[in-house]
């Protein structure tokens, strides 16, 4: 076990070095020049002149990405070009929102998904059922942002209970942050819920015509057991490889929920970046959001293993 | 208790007439199509405790249904009883609640059903399943519940029990599962044990042993039992009575021994003639017609079976078959046929030591050696032209994959696998291609063998042909017919699908898929396993039929011993991967030599009840064939092992002629009992016979029905109810802002709040309440004292003085003075990185004359340089600080101190800035605000909304859309000024290959342009009205503008008339912008309204750098161009005008224009000055028009009510001097 985690991890670093390689390969193919976008509209030849200098976009592309490579080697992601902060730096601020949103995103998903899921599932074809294919359908083509737009004056302005936007640090204010974080949160979640609650239903189905929830029916346990205790447990097994894998895409960022919203997350430092060409920054999240998903996987085949012991052995 | 029950059943009788268990006239119907299809009609029974009751009958006859009804688990909400009764110790099921039933099931009465790997649930572990069962229907304790666990499990004869507690259904073999399964039906003593197809899945040997098990627990506990079987031994050896159902119904019950000898009803006649039997060999299995009909087709319909029968001679032009044709069968020897057993024929097909060994469990990491299932392991075999060869075998004996070794679907690990003396073992896959179509095979599962998605005809059978390129279009459909034909499926059926056929024609399907290219080896493997056993027949038949028309070689891999009776000519009996005994049918069924062969026959029951019950049953399971025995592999389960079988691994060796037997003791062992033949009871000789007879009238009362199962439905369950919980929670905090400050939204987070580097906007904004400049300006655009309060320029414009206000303080309470004004300028001016070096490249030297008085000396003289300090260039910072800060190496950005109105508090990237009041601001009595917040929040609606929803208290640049919606809230104000800046068009003049465009070329051409352009329409459209038209690089309303130069009059005709002096009818012009989302809207305008002087606009949106790169590097003919505007006019028309000017893209050059602007920048006076731009407007704007100026943007913001004394600047800044909250 253990050793099969340690190759998983050890699996990671060529996975992520290669993801780097690529998102270095791939930006040289966007035109503009960073120094450009980042010296203003004045565009000041000095100023471009330095800013080149300084962040070595003078020099050839190999030399620019082994420069790059041997920072990483050090554990230095470089700086922004933008702010000239450490971009590690950024990601460790922006990293605690980012989990929290996509924590809180699941929380909501798995909150609305699953039981819906199992109560369309266990109604096959009853009101709840035939309602939940046409709200799962329109959360999936509900764009989040656009949620997000109509939820804001509705919640913020209309009733007045949630502050509309902005973000603030769970270690300062426990309250605020719930509320600043959870109809964002509601937003992705719901997009997330919607298709893990149709995961669900599908899983549920298919676990209730299984021989071995009619062995359990036949030994007369309640309904609410059978469908507990038999089928919920082998049905999350496809559910958790959704959960995982939806929570490495919101840990890369929801970048239009956290625009709308103004969460200082991955998505807005990430899309911010790529506009004024902070390609260490892309770079840097870029990383870290492959490592989540290297993470989220190696999680998603952990929980497997606790929830099948078919795997255990 | 059940054995009470036992004790209490003959009383009950006596007392009432009770049985255990009264089934009466139950009947059940299915919901569908919104009719009710009848799928019991009228089923009654009746069972005892002690006794076993047998319900036989194929798929779809009901006998599951009915099982199910009694248990009360039909499937809802599909099925529904319709009438009848079901009793069980007197009390009817059928009127208890849900609930009541569920206490029965269980407890009273239990079932249990076919093993699968999921007939246990995967994730929980035998002890708990057990312990949950036990303690549903009883009040013990977990300990006791455990005890009872464990004891049940030794009950029924678990190996190992207590460590099976802890195990889960994956590690157990099938048997044990069933075991188990058995275990938690029992483990509360029901009375009543429903079992469905119990045995079915297993292998014989250990069907014999649960059958055992079954038959001793009943003794033990008197317990009842309803036995489920499609299986007619199974029936035989098991049960004291018998009810045979078909299409819903019973239609014959007898005790065991009459039914067997002297059935009644054709069906149950049918039912026996058909089975393929161990004691004895028939000629040809008696087949029923048709298939079991599902309940719509004959809903109301008199039920009979209306299909034509199947089991037809085959077409005695069997050799014109068109596939045949191209591979005529070859002759066979004379006198090879089937009494012959092929024996003598060539061989066609030879193994020698054929192995094949899967890795399994191998690690991935760290070169970890996997460990090998050995599925066949060294194995010798050969096929004879036109024989059929049975390899026979449990499961994991290595069967399957056999048979795919012999068609090189798989590549064996070693040996030789010749055909026609190829070995096909090495034979590259490109070579073995043409030979394919020599071997062909049969699978078990028709469901899964055939591909959903092609219909039989097109694809399936034409397919073969194809691949194999065997005749052209018309000989292909022609050839598909004749398969059909051949296997005996009406033609018509060809353009059906897969699922359009019933599991048996679906096989005869497979086999003339198999037969398409004239094979001469075929491989079935367990070919009727899955179908009901009259169906088998016909499969068998014809499978007989066609090995003996086409002389095929057929091998037929199956664990059914009757079949292989039935079929076989040779028969290779496998254990473990290898091949224990080798021998002709008859040979091998008369006097099995190898124990296993023993063993084996002797484990499959017999339909015959007189022949039942005493026998050997071959204990324990099948090994891990990858740990398999040393020696001898059967020597675990032998009984007649010794201890050199441990040792020495017996070799094939012949013991008869032609009878190969792999075993040590093969010879000593005593003769086996000669398998009994059974004659055929004379009464169902007789009844067979008629049953020929009757087949195309069959009697009235065969009711049938066929049952399409759905899923079940469950009872009320409280999962429902949980869903946005944490909303309503969240609702329950109440939004709070600070009172003592505002919080403003900006349009993106600011880059670093150090003048020396900052560009952004939004950082301006910030500084205006962080930093306070040398000087300010006014509304209307005056200059107006900040730090200093006085200036000077000397007459030649070469020296500018400053005096400084006295006490005024930097936020570290540090003095501003002289001082620290030459330190923040000589650092804008001198230092590497900055971004003031330019803006003030004039000045050559800053000195201090005093400790307030500064002065600031120039090369030259430069009008804008007051401008230039109004803004960052002349903002003041702490040298203490800075000093400080470097000294850290530590950015001063990240800690900024200046003289402003408040002091940096808090920065947190991406969210927020937040000011504080100073308490020793020098213009203190201005300051009403104790905080100010900023928060970037880059979508124009959302910071609208902060604002409406009271989070925001002011917030810039709203969205011209937004207007309607600030306008109509009372909470809030609008405040509106003209700005600086302006947009327009910047046409390539002159720069690269892209100014050889018409537009870059001709002047005339963007004089039309800029005649044709509607300004209004487009302000009006894409703006809604918000900014002011404008023709020149400043506003209409700023004191620069040149009045004789009014915004031209739209003029379609005279701008036509230009474009044809130029030469041109069309002109094409490509637009190039930046895909935000105002750009586009007004690039259509522009593309719209010029259409009609004949321009061609081609707009090519791209994203903002993108384009800003086009732009730099003269990608371009045109580009709409926005500029943020400088107080001076210079910053306006400089860099964008003059000769190589940074900005001018376009490359515009003029020395007219060069010499007025450069006058322009160095004189003092500002009346001479205006004159000047007047008349350099006159040529670029007026004339030549490099940039076509469209109008100014108003700066939109928009605040709550209770924000008091904001004063809208030219400049767009947000000064808060004078902003207070009510």
């Amino acid at each position: 076990m253990l050793e099969a985690i340690a190759g998983r991890l050890l699996i990671a670093v060529p996975t992520v070095l290669l993801v780097s390689v690529i998102v270095f390969a791939l930006q040289l193919l966007l035109p503009a020049d960073p120094a450009l976008a980042l010296a203003g509209e004045e565009r000041d030849p000095v100023a471009i002149a330095q800013i080149r200098a300084l962040h070595h976009l003078d020099r050839p592309i190999p030399v620019r990405h082994l420069l790059r490579l041997a920072g990483l080697v050090r554990g230095d992601l470089g700086t922004s070009l933008e702010t000239g902060l450490p971009v590690a730096e950024l990601i460790a601020s922006e990293l605690p929102v980012t989990i929290e949103l996509a924590l809180l995103a699941m929380l909501v998903a798995l909150a609305i998904g699953i039981p819906a899921g199992v109560a369309a599932a266990v109604r096959k074809g009853g009101t709840i059922d035939a309602a939940a294919n046409p709200v799962a359908l329109a959360g999936i083509s509900i764009p989040n942002f656009w949620l997000g737009i109509v939820l804001i004056p509705l919640v913020s302005v209309r009733w007045n209970l949630l502050p509309a936007s902005g973000y603030t640090s769970p270690f300062e204010a426990p309250v605020r942050i719930l509320q600043t974080t959870i109809v964002p949160a509601f937003v992705l979640g719901t997009g997330i819920a919607a298709v893990m609650m149709r995961h669900t239903r599908n899983a549920m189905l298919t676990v209730l015509r299984q021989d071995y929830v009619r062995t359990a029916r036949a030994m007369g346990p309640t309904e609410r057991r059978v469908v507990g205790r038999h089928a919920l447990r082998n049905a999350l097994l496809p559910v958790v490889t959704l959960g995982t894998l939806e929570l490495g895409t919101l840990l890369s960022g929801a970048v239009l929920t956290e625009q709308v919203f103004t969460i200082p997350g991955f998505g807005e430092l990430v899309v911010d970046a790529v506009f004024t060409r902070d390609y260490p920054v892309v770079q840097g999240v870029v990383l870290c959001a492959g490592l989540g998903f290297v993470l989220m996987s190696l999680l998603a085949d952990l929980l497997y293993v606790v929830l099948n012991p078919r795997l255990r052995t | 208790m059940a054995s009470s029950a036992a004790r209490l059943a003959p009383q009950l009788r006596e007392n009432g007439g009770l049985h255990l268990l009264e089934v009466e006239n139950l009947s059940v119907a299915f919901s569908g199509d919104g009719r009710l299809l009848p799928v019991l009609d009228g089923v009654s029974l009746e069972l005892d405790a002690g006794r076993t009751l047998g319900l036989v009958g194929e798929s779809g006859c009901g006998k599951s249904l009915t099982a199910l009804a009694v248990i009360g688990l039909l499937p809802r909400p599909q099925a529904r009883v319709t009438a009848g009764a079901v009793r069980l110790e007197g009390r009817d099921l059928l009127r208890l609640s849900d609930r009541a039933l569920r206490t029965f099931r269980g407890s009273r009465m239990a079932m249990i059903f076919q093993e699968s790997m999921n007939s246990l649930n995967p994730v929980l572990s035998i002890g708990a399943r057990l312990v949950e069962v036990i303690r549903r229907h009883r009040r013990v304790g977990l300990k006791e519940a455990r005890e009872r666990a464990l004891e049940i499990l030794a009950r029924v004869r678990a190996s190992e029990p207590a460590r099976r507690l802890s195990q889960h259904p994956h590690e157990l073999s099938g048997g044990l599962r069933q075991r188990v399964m058995i275990a938690m039906a029992l483990v509360n003593h029901p009375a009543l044990l429903i079992a469905d197809e119990p045995t079915t899945a297993l292998d014989v040997t250990i069907q014999a042993q649960i059958l055992e098990l079954v038959r001793t627990l009943q003794v033990e506990t008197g317990t009842a039992v309803l036995l489920i079987t499609h299986d007619l031994g199974v029936v035989a050896e098991t049960a004291q009575e018998v009810a045979v159902m078909y299409a819903g119904r019973i239609v014959e019950r007898a005790p065991v021994d009459a039914l067997f000898a002297d059935p009644q009803h054709p069906y149950t006649i049918g039912l026996l003639g058909s089975i393929p039997r161990l004691d004895r060999r028939v000629g040809r299995l008696a087949v029923i017609p048709g298939a079991v009909p599902s309940p719509t087709a004959r809903l109301g319909l008199p039920l009979r079976r209306p299909l034509p029968a199947r089991d037809r001679p085959l077409p005695s032009q069997a050799a014109d078959l068109a596939p045949a044709r191209r591979r005529p069968p070859r002759r066979l020897p004379s006198g090879a046929d089937r009494g012959a057993g092929g024996g003598m024929n060539p061989v066609l097909l030879e193994a020698r030591g054929l192995r094949r060994h899967y890795p399994i469990g191998r690690g991935l990491w760290l070169g970890r050696r996997g460990r090998l299932l050995r599925a066949v392991d060294g194995l010798d075999l050969e096929v004879r032209l036109g024989e059929t060869l049975a390899v026979v075998g449990e499961s994991g004996c290595g069967k399957s994959t056999l048979a795919r070794l012999l068609l090189r679907l798989e590549r064996p690990d070693a040996g030789t696998l010749r055909l026609d003396g190829i070995d096909l073992a090495s034979l590259p896959e490109r070579r073995l291609r043409p030979l394919r179509r020599r071997l062909q095979i049969v699978f078990q599962d028709p469901y899964a063998s055939l591909n959903p998605r092609l219909p039989v005809v097109a694809a399936l059978l034409a397919e073969p042909l194809l691949v194999h390129d065997l005749g052209g279009a018309t000989e292909r459909r022609a050839g598909v017919a004749e398969l059909m034909d051949l296997v005996g499926l009406r033609p018509a059926l060809s353009g059906r699908f897969p699922h359009e056929f019933w599991g048996g024609q679906r096989q005869l399907v497979a086999i003339a898929r198999a037969l398409a290219t004239g094979p001469e080896l075929l491989v079935a493997d367990e070919p009727v396993s899955a179908l009901d056993v009259s169906v088998q027949a016909q499969v068998l038949n014809l499978l007989a039929d066609l090995r003996a028309r086409l002389g095929l070689a057929l091998v037929l891999v199956t664990h059914d011993l009757a079949v292989v009776r039935y079929m076989a000519d040779r028969v290779a009996v496998t254990y473990l991967g290898k091949i224990v005994e080798r021998a002709p049918a008859e040979a091998l069924f008369s006097a099995p030599r190898h124990p296993y062969t023993r063993a084996l026959l002797a484990a499959v029951p017999r339909p015959d009840p007189a022949r039942a019950g005493s026998r050997r049953i071959l204990e324990g399971e099948l090994p891990s064939p990858v740990d398999p025995p040393s020696g001898c592999r059967f020597r675990t389960r032998c009984p007649f092992a010794l201890v050199d079988c441990s040792r020495l691994e017996p070799a094939v060796e012949e013991a008869a002629p032609r009878h190969d037997v792999a075993c040590l003791r093969a010879a000593e062992l005593p003769a086996p009992e000669p398998l009994p033949v059974a004659p055929l009871p004379a009464a169902l000789a007789r009844r067979l016979a008629l049953l020929e007879a009757v087949r195309d009238n069959p009697p009235a009362e065969c009711r049938s029905a066929n049952v399409a199962r759905e899923g079940p439905r469950m009872r009320k369950t409280r999962l429902g109810r949980t869903t946005a919980l944490l909303l309503t929670a969240s609702t329950l905090f109440a939004a709070g802002a600070g009172a003592a400050g505002i919080r403003i939204g900006i349009q993106e987070d600011p880059d670093k709040l150090d003048p020396k580097v900052a560009r952004t906007f939004v950082g301006r904004i910030v500084f205006a309440s962080l930093c306070d400049k040398l000087v300010d300006i006014t509304p209307g655009l005056d200059y107006v004292p900040q730090l200093a309060t006085s200036w000077s320029l000397a007459d030649d414009g070469r020296t500018l003085t400053f005096e400084l206000w006295p006490n005024v303080r930097f936020h570290d309470g540090t003095p501003m003075d002289a001082a620290a004004v030459v330190t923040s300028l000589e650092r804008h001016r001198t230092m590497k990185g900055s971004n003031r070096a330019s803006e003030i490249r004039p000045v050559r030297k800053v000195v201090a004359t005093g400790p307030l008085g500064v002065r600031l000396e120039l090369d030259r003289p430069f009008a804008p340089l007051l401008a230039q300090l109004s803004d960052r260039a002349g903002m003041i910072l702490s040298p203490t600080a800075l000093a400080k800060a470097e000294a850290e190496g530590e950015d001063f950005a990240l800690q900024p101190v200046f003289a402003g109105p408040f002091r940096s508090e808090e920065r947190v990237a991406e969210d927020r800035i937040v000011l504080e009041r100073f308490a020793h601001y020098s213009d203190e009595e201005r300051i009403a605000l104790d905080r100010i917040t900023f928060l970037p929040i880059p979508d124009q609606s959302v910071r609208l909304a902060n604002l409406r929803s009271g989070d925001l208290d002011l917030v810039e640049r709203l969205a011209p859309q937004d207007l309607d919606q600030v306008r109509s809230d009372p909470r809030l104000s609008l405040v509106t000024i003209g700005s600086l800046g302006y947009r327009g068009i910047t046409s390539n003049l002159g720069n690269g290959p892209c100014a050889r465009s018409p537009i870059g070329q001709k002047r005339w051409l963007r004089e039309a342009f800029a005649l044709v352009l509607d300004r209004r329409v487009s302000n009006d459209v894409a703006f809604r009205r918000a900014h002011l038209v404008g023709n020149q690089p400043v506003s209409p309303e700023n004191p620069w503008y040149h009045v004789g130069l009014p915004i031209p009059v739209r003029d379609v005709e005279r701008a036509r008339a230009l474009v044809r002096t130029a030469g041109f009818e069309r002109v094409p012009v490509e637009l190039v912008i930046p895909n935000n989302p105002e750009t586009p809207r007004v690039g259509e305008i522009v593309q719209a309204t010029t259409g009609e002087a004949g321009f061609d606009v081609e707009l090519l949106a791209i994203e903002f750098a993108a384009a800003l790169d086009r732009q730099t590097k003269s990608d371009f003919e045109a580009f709409p161009i926005g500029w943020s505007g400088r107080t001076d006019p210079e910053g306006n028309i400089h860099v964008f005008t003059e000769s190589r000017g940074v900005l001018d893209d376009g490359e515009y050059s003029d020395p007219e224009v060069d010499r007025l602007l450069e006058e322009a920048r160095i004189a003092s006076d500002p009346a001479a000055r205006k004159a000047l731009y007047a008349e350099a407007f006159e040529i670029f704007v007026g004339r030549d028009r490099p940039r076509i100026y469209l109008y100014q943007q108003r700066w939109l913001w928009a605040h709550r009510q209770e924000v008091e004394g904001f004063v809208p600047h030219p400049d767009g800044l947000i000064r808060p001097q004078g902003v207070g909250k009510g």
